[in-house]
């Protein structure tokens, strides 16, 4: 409902009754805010759970693949330490032989007993006997004494690449100590181990030694350069002697060499005693992608929620303000029907009773709780004793006194009821669909009238019309019939003053007992006495002899009459003759008296397939649009009309139209001002009854309001 | 009221589509196309051609799609390189590919003029701190990066090799350009160790090669030593065929020697030498400065010997020494 037309009512409540509601949608945004605040959290917490675990995972990938290589390394050097032992010479060969298979030694040579370097093989170098080493004071061989692998700690070349020295005991069968083999291995055969490992796009494996310099690294440049990491929290706890370093600490995250910070976990090598520590790395941005799509598609989600709530509290809000005006537009309206003077009886579509006003209540003599819910139908079969006039007025019940009348546009209906019960009444039911603005049939109404007093004088009306005509027309036959004996000259010649005198009362005479006539008529029509007798009649022979009479008045008048015999017969219909020439005698008159002289007036018949039509057709002074449709109310004449005869009673074609209306027929106008009026009577070929002229006549009149 | 609903409701959804592509593979722009100027030194060194542009392709680096190669060889001298260079600039360039001394002197005289900031990416350089190519191994402190094969540091190695395959060997014939480049102090010293007579020639230009192989008086126990500069390069066929017909044993530097017809070659995997070169591009393409990195050696030399040649020259080599070859050309 549109606000600004219900202005006029009270201004809504929105004050205390809003505000629990307000404190309810704060109540739920928190509520959001918290959910999702919580969920965001949990989701990032475990997503940074899961990223640690995927980068462990590679850590320790990594570690077995160095573990791996380096027991390959080992397994190798002591199987040739074992060759060796066995042969117990110079071990040139096998020596070269493993410096072949293993490129990634650079050095290997054979130490005795004593700790003197007796043969070396230089993958680059070449060897002289004055370069060979006494290795009796160094830990890796005293290990070896004790026969044991020693690993040494990681040293870097000339060229920066990263080597390991490592010991392997040589002892015979009987565990007879015979020196020691001695390696160097090149450690950057890691590198390309750390390449094969990916974390997502740009995470990376590295491994530092125990003193935290990089050793192996994808990018082999930054081991070239000598990175030390011991900066790198996470480093500096490896090599501080925790194990693992899962990375969710925040101090954990560091700036990688390109600037970029990043995730990072590490575990550590144990294995050979080794300690070194293996790291992973990550850009944070990429490694919690997952995350931050989370977080965004969280707080995307809340953002929505929250907007949703606004827009749903505003929208309630206004539907509560709304309520409130339509809560009052329905007293207001509520108020209205109460207070009609004319009772009102609402039924949904399934003709259930809906509402009922004091008024409709009072008329049909039932109480509004009673019946409301339930259909005629059901109330009939329940409460037929309680509800009679109400069954009547729905028609689930008859009614003697009704009269039925219809107009409209097929939706609204208008009948008259009459009610023996509870007092006798008439009623006048117009019954109106309730519809929506998109023409929906929400509803339909009863209106109820009470038209009983209108009725009453109405019926006393006529009746006094009635009396005073036929109270009238005794005299008035008496006056005809004395003056038209003087005027015969029964009683004596008259001269010429005499008789125009009296001829000119004679006329007044006869328009007087017309006028009677005419009245009369018009109370039997009202009455509902002006009963038709139907009988099967030559339309033709009656207008032909209807035309006829009318010679004389037409030539003196000079106005020519024609009348267009058709060439084939009509049919024969069933018609009241009387009334009929009534109607005829009625229309020619009318077209003669509003021709002027040298006019001329036709008459024709003309046939259908299911009907007859006479037309009288002057071209006589003509009729207004604006007064066409008035012209068959009782005592109505037209402007032009009073000037060209004045003494008319302006009841003809009221008469007319009601007899015509009578037969099932038509009877209408056509015309043009100056250029002459055609009625035409339209004339049903079958129709066995007669209609009732009262219903009739009291359709016109509805249509004509 | 309803309308205002509707209209949030597809505000929210809208902004809520444009926060996941955000973070969706739709953000990423297009791929550009980098241009990779090359520089050819054919056909020794172009296995570290090739294994440039197989590593490249491991980066996703795809020809025609992503990356363009516009390459160039290099001149018969420095001016006739430095002009090819020069030209090559005219169009813009991301990254220069040089193999060998000759095209990356070139490259590092002519960006150094022209484009100081455009990385130069060499392979096959020998002693890059020495021919002032780079102010150290660790950083070059320029627009250059790269690998050298070391051949300055294994050539006493190669003499040794050579020793050991030809025990017979008197006399080390070597006809050399770049000192340092060619390691020819080491060498002296080794030969000395070895028994070995050096018999060396300093030479300025191709032609005195020539015209010292053909002036040399060949005794036997001689064996050819090819010395690891350019004007060496520049006339290793010359000397694989002045070997074959003279049957004089001929040590090369790298794989292609010893399949070209030298009976032996120990030097740098020139194909793996392209493939580290690559990794190298590939940092500098992601933002990397190439005077940060590290000039790198290389990470595999290999043996090689040639009994095919051998048996052409009439020379034997005994099992023990093939069992240390990485490979026999048989």
């Amino acid at each position: 409902m549109n606000e600004k037309n219900s202005s006029h009512l009270a201004s809504p409540k929105t004050g205390p009754a809003l505000r629990p509601f307000w404190i309810f949608v704060l109540g739920a945004a928190v509520t959001v805010l918290a959910v999702s605040a919580i969920f965001i959290y949990l989701a990032t917490q475990t997503i940074k759970t899961g990223v640690s675990s995927l980068h462990l995972e590679s850590a320790r990938r990594a570690e077995t693949v160095i573990s791996d290589s380096l027991g390959n390394f080992l397994e190798a050097l002591e199987r040739s330490a074992d060759e060796i032992a066995k042969r117990g010479a110079l071990p040139q060969n096998t020596l070269a032989s493993l410096i072949k298979e293993k490129p990634e030694l650079e050095r290997i040579s054979f130490i005795d007993k004593t700790g003197k370097e007796l043969l070396r093989l230089d993958r680059f170098t070449f060897v002289t006997e004055g370069l060979l080493f006494d290795f009796s004071e160094s830990e890796g061989f005293r290990k070896a004494t004790e026969h044991k692998v020693d690993l040494g700690a990681v040293f870097f070349s000339q060229r920066n690449e990263p080597l390991m020295t490592i010991f392997i005991p040589l002892t015979t069968l009987r565990g007879e100590f015979l020196g020691a083999l001695t390696a160097d291995l090149n450690l950057k055969f890691m590198w390309n181990l750390m390449a094969e490992i990916k974390i997502g796009k740009q995470g990376k494996v590295y491994v530092v030694d125990s003193k935290g310099n990089l050793i192996a690294d994808p990018d082999p440049s930054l081991v070239l350069r000598g990175e030390n990491l011991l900066g790198r929290i996470p480093v500096k706890k490896l090599v501080g002697g925790e194990i693992i370093v899962d990375g969710l600490d925040p101090d954990d995250e560091y700036k990688n060499f390109a600037g970029k910070k990043v995730f990072s976990t590490g575990n550590t090598l144990e294995q050979f005693g080794l300690f070194w520590g293996i790291l992973t790395e990550e850009p944070i941005e990429d490694a919690f992608l997952a995350s931050r799509r989370t977080m965004a598609l969280g707080m995307g989600l809340t953002a929505a929620t929250i907007i949703l709530l606004i827009f749903l509290t505003l929208t309630v809000r206004r539907l509560t303000r709304l309520t409130v005006t339509l809560e009052e537009e329905r007293a207001h309206s509520s108020s209205i029907v109460h207070n009609l003077t004319d009772g009102i009886v609402e039924y949904s579509t399934d003709s259930k009773i809906l509402l009922l006003n004091p008024e409709a209540e009072r008329l049909l003599d039932v109480k509004s709780n009673d019946i409301a819910g339930k259909s005629p139908t059901e109330l009939k079969r329940y409460f037929p004793q309680k509800t009679g006039p109400l069954l009547k007025i729905f028609g689930v019940i008859p009614s003697v006194g009704k009269i039925k009348s219809k107009y409209g546009d097929g939706r609204t209906r208008v009948e008259e009821l009459a009610l023996e019960e509870p007092t006798e009444k008439t009623l006048e039911i117009t019954t109106v669909p309730v519809l929506a603005s998109g023409g929906k049939l929400l509803s339909n109404i009863k209106i109820l009238r009470d038209v009983t007093r209108e009725k009453v004088i109405e019926r006393l009306k006529s009746e006094f019309i009635s009396i005073a005509a036929h109270q009238l027309r005794t005299p008035l036959s008496a006056i005809k019939w004395a003056l038209r004996l003087i005027l015969d000259g029964d009683f004596g010649a008259l001269n010429s003053q005499q008789h125009e005198y009296l001829q000119s009362g004679y006329d007044t005479n006869e328009r007087m007992i017309k006028l009677v006539n005419d009245l009369l008529d018009v109370s039997r029509i009202e009455e509902g006495r002006f009963e038709l007798a139907l009988q099967e009649e030559d339309l033709a022979s009656l207008v032909e002899t209807t035309v006829a009479s009318f010679k004389d008045i037409a030539a003196q008048k000079n106005v020519k009459l024609l009348f267009l015999k058709p060439k084939k017969p009509p049919a024969v219909i069933p018609i009241d003759r009387q009334k009929i020439e009534m109607v005829f005698q009625n229309l020619i008159e009318n077209a003669l008296a509003y021709t002027p002289g040298g006019g001329t007036v036709h008459v024709a018949i003309e046939e259908n397939d299911n009907s007859l039509t006479v037309s009288v057709r002057d071209t006589g002074i003509g009729i207004p649009h604006e007064e066409q449709e008035r012209l068959f109310t009782k005592f109505y004449r037209s402007a032009g009309a009073l000037k060209m005869q004045p003494g008319g009673s302006g009841l003809g074609l009221f008469i007319s139209r009601n007899i015509v209306v009578g037969h099932h027929g038509a009877l209408e106008v056509k015309s043009e001002v100056d250029k002459g009026s055609t009625f035409a009577v339209k004339l049903p070929k079958n129709r066995a009854s007669p209609a009732n002229l009262k219903e009739a006549e009291f359709g016109e009149f509805i249509k004509r309001i | 009221m309803f309308r205002a609903l509707i209209i949030a409701i597809i505000m929210v959804v809208v902004g809520g589509i444009g926060a996941l592509l955000q973070y969706s593979p739709f953000r990423a722009n297009p791929p550009k196309t980098i241009n990779i100027g090359v520089v050819r030194t054919p056909p020794a060194l172009d296995p570290a051609w090739e294994g440039f542009r197989e590593k490249m392709k491991t980066f996703g680096y795809v020809e025609g799609k992503n990356v363009n190669y516009i390459v160039i060889e290099a001149g018969k001298d420095l001016p006739e390189t430095k002009a090819k260079v020069a030209e090559l600039l005219n169009k813009k360039m991301d990254i220069l590919y040089t193999m060998g001394v000759l095209p990356t002197r070139a490259a590092k005289e002519v960006t150094a003029e022209k484009d100081p900031n455009l990385p130069v990416i060499f392979g096959v350089v020998s002693d890059p701190v020495g021919g002032k190519l780079v102010a150290a191994l660790s950083g070059s402190e320029n627009n250059l990066t790269g690998v050298t094969p070391a051949n300055e540091l294994i050539s006493p190695k190669r003499l040794e090799f050579l020793k050991e395959m030809l025990p017979g060997m008197r006399r080390a014939i070597i006809a050399w350009n770049d000192p340092k480049t060619t390691g020819i102090a080491d060498l002296r010293k080794v030969a000395k160790i070895l028994g070995v007579t050096l018999s060396e020639k300093e030479v300025k230009v191709p032609d005195d090669i020539d015209k010292f192989l053909d002036s040399f008086a060949f005794l036997p126990g001689d064996v050819l030593f090819r010395a690891t500069d350019n004007v060496n390069a520049a006339r290793s066929q010359k000397m694989l065929k002045f070997s074959l017909d003279k049957k004089i044993p001929l040590s090369g530097t790298n794989a292609f020697d010893a399949e070209s017809g030298a009976l032996m070659s120990y030097g740098a995997n020139y194909r793996r030498v392209g493939e580290q070169a690559a990794r190298l591009a590939h940092h500098v393409l992601e933002g990397a400065k190439p005077g940060n990195l590290p000039i790198e050696l290389p990470e595999e030399f290999e043996l090689i010997v040639n009994l095919k040649t051998a048996e052409k020259i009439g020379v034997k080599i005994n099992s023990e020494f093939l069992a240390k070859a990485n490979r026999v050309i048989n």
